[in-house]
């Protein structure tokens, strides 16, 4: 079940040194599985965890997340 | 696969396993007289116990499984807000399981009090079983209980499905 929302994750992990999946699950405060399945596009995450990936890549939301559905 | 997934097919396939053993002992049993006694709470203990060593062999199994993937077995999961979510859905999945089945016992406790009010013909004899008396009753409390245990199963197993289905799926 795909979501709306695309993003960066995986870009961004690899411009930052090959930052694992697990390195950043334990940096945000999540499982590795969650990641993997917000990377996948199978999971939207909340807002509170949005923001904090975006945090750890100090990027703004909307450039880690982009939303692609209906207005 | 996530250690909660992992944990999840464990509790489904126990789950299964000890219902299916439970009611392949209980329904097909004549009348409902023992449901109550002495060899059912020994047979209950059985099963209690079994479904424990099963919870320890399924956590050493997955134990097992994690070092033959590379993680650490040590390292416990905790649940995050995917998790909790897929938790939720599961628990409210389940809930409308039982609510229904619960629908179902009343449903049938009513007609049944309705079919033996009315005249019936005399059909073929059928053995008398706990299964024959949850279906046609009257239902007593053992008889009663059965079926809230069937209930309490069937939203287990939804609970178990809906988790692995989302993990599977995405949430």
């Amino acid at each position: 079940m795909a979501t709306e929302i695309r993003n960066q994750i995986r870009k961004l992990r690899f411009e930052r040194g090959e930052l694992t999946q697990q390195q950043l699950a334990d940096l945000v405060g999540a499982t590795r599985q969650t990641i993997i399945a917000i990377e996948a596009g199978h999971y939207a995450p909340s807002l509170e965890l949005a923001f904090r990936i975006a945090r750890t890549f100090g990027k703004g939301i909307e450039e880690v997340f982009i939303y692609g559905g209906p207005p | 696969m996530s250690r909660q997934e992992k944990i999840s097919w464990v509790s489904l396939i126990v789950t299964v396993l000890i219902s299916i053993w439970y009611f392949a002992i209980v329904l097909p049993a004549p009348g409902d007289s023992h449901l109550f006694g002495p060899s059912m709470i020994v047979f209950a203990l059985i099963l209690a116990i079994t479904a424990i060593f099963a919870a320890i062999a399924g956590e050493l199994l997955l134990r097992r499984v994690q070092r033959r993937s590379g993680d650490d077995p040590k390292r416990r999961e905790r649940l995050d807000e995917r998790d909790r979510l897929i938790n939720l859905r599961a628990g409210r999945n389940a809930y409308v399981v039982l609510a229904w089945s619960i629908g179902f016992v009343l449903a049938l406790i009513w007609t049944i009090q309705i079919m033996r009010a009315l005249p019936m013909p005399v059909g073929p004899t059928l053995r008398d079983t706990v299964l024959l008396r949850m279906a046609i009753g009257p239902l007593t409390a053992p008889l009663l209980a059965q079926w809230l245990l069937l209930a309490l199963t069937l939203a287990d197993v939804c609970k178990y499905v809906t988790r692995i289905v989302s993990y599977r799926r995405g949430y």
